[in-house]
């Protein structure tokens, strides 16, 4: 058996054409080797019991998110085919992970790629726009726990939609939206005609606000969201490394599967509901990740987005007990 | 300048004529890009636009195309909808 280099190969769409019987080959998207078994006429993937995920080649994360749209890797692997900056997005955004894509095939509703944000990262400008990913997409077989992360801010007045995660065709998670003067996020539940069922901020921190006809600066400034969901339903909503939200008890996921259906909108049906705002990265976990995870997402913001993106502008963000 | 506002057609075929005149203007179906918009109406009852046909005019990027409406475009307004 004859066992040839091993290789950086990307993506499962990056495997050899014509490979031979036990070809091995590292694929990154997934972290392990593989191997071509020509008697099966398959490649065989061989999973490790933990899949570790590297963010920045410092920061390791213990398990690897079902999806990662990182505009620093606009196909999914390097910053070869990120856009120019000021470049209509009419291609394909990759995720780092599982291949998923996202898209837009309306030039209206395209957003545009900019370089030169927090701390000279690029990131992706939505006004009235939004990506589809579909429904079909992903996460198999997961109707429960999570965990969503991104780094975003909005622009100006305007209402932000992170993003919505899709129950079946017919419920949808809105991630994380600001409209108005605060942060929240969404909860449609299925079977009840899409009222929507949402946790209200009792006690909002003024640097998450804008107060009213005041300069809309605080709300324009970069934010880390981490929202999560336990196996008991219960739903917190990280910003900036802080709790606020706790103990917001949502019904049970009534489907059979669970995907991502867009970036930067609830829906893709109307443009009230897409977003104004600049997205740097969204990611997605099929479990809740612990409190020392979350911090090596603190760790890994602030080392990557740098200084400035507290209320006032000046700080890094704050380390928390989860 | 906003970098995206939008003008208001109060029929139906003109939106769709404005649209074929668009989408030929900038060349559309291009590559990903199959549509420039979709087709969408003001949905809240309450506003005088109500079931108007909403066109958006886009003052940058791969398909700006401001320079094909001539008058009438607005800002976009938050009483067009009811979230």
């Amino acid at each position: 058996m004859a066992y040839e280099t091993i290789e950086i190969i990307a993506n499962t769409a990056a495997r050899p054409g014509t490979p031979t019987d036990g070809m091995i080959r590292y694929q990154q998207d997934i972290q392990s080797c593989i191997v071509y078994d020509d008697g099966a006429s398959a490649w065989k993937v061989f999973t490790p019991d933990a899949a570790p995920y590297d963010l920045d080649g410092t920061t390791i994360m213990d398990t690897t998110p079902l999806f990662h749209f990182d505009a620093d890797k606009f196909n999914g692997t390097d910053d070869t085919g990120n856009p120019d900056d000021d470049a209509t997005v009419d291609g394909t955004w990759t995720s780092r992970t599982n291949g998923i894509t996202a898209a837009q095939g309306t030039g209206g509703y395209q957003p545009t790629y900019n370089t030169g944000g927090a701390n000279g990262e690029p990131y992706v400008t939505f006004v009235n726009d939004n990506l589809d990913v579909g429904v079909n997409s992903i996460i198999p077989g997961h109707l429960q726990e999570f965990t969503f992360f991104g780094f975003m801010n909005r622009t100006g007045s305007n209402i932000m939609f992170g993003g919505s995660l899709a129950v079946d065709t017919d419920s949808v998670w809105n991630t994380c939206w600001m409209s108005g003067t605060t942060y929240n996020y969404t909860y449609y539940p299925a079977n009840a005609n899409l009222a929507n069922s949402h946790p209200d901020i009792d006690d909002v921190p003024a640097e998450l606000t804008i107060p009213t006809g005041g300069d809309p600066a605080n709300g324009e400034q970069g934010r880390m969201f981490i929202l999560t969901r336990d196996e008991s339903n219960v739903t917190k909503m990280f910003i900036d490394g802080n709790n606020r939200n706790t103990d917001f008890d949502g019904d049970d996921f009534d489907g059979t599967f669970f995907a991502m259906e867009f970036i930067g909108a609830v829906s893709g049906s109307g443009s009230q509901f897409r977003g104004y705002h600049k997205l740097y990265e969204m990611a997605f976990w099929n479990s809740e990740l612990s409190s020392a995870e979350k911090n090596k997402l603190i760790t890994y913001v602030n080392s990557r987005y740098g200084t400035g993106r507290d209320g006032l502008g000046t700080g890094t963000f704050e380390r928390v007990a989860f | 300048m906003d970098r995206k506002r939008y003008k208001l057609y109060a029929t139906e075929s003109g939106w769709e004529n404005k649209h074929e005149a668009v989408m030929a203007r900038l060349g559309i179906p291009d590559g990903n890009t199959l549509l420039y918009a979709k087709k969408e109406t003001v949905s809240n009852s309450e506003s005088e636009d109500f079931g108007k046909f909403i066109m958006p005019v886009l003052y940058y990027g791969k398909w700006r195309c401001d320079d094909q409406f001539s008058s009438g475009v607005v800002d976009w307004n938050d009483d067009w909808y009811h979230l």
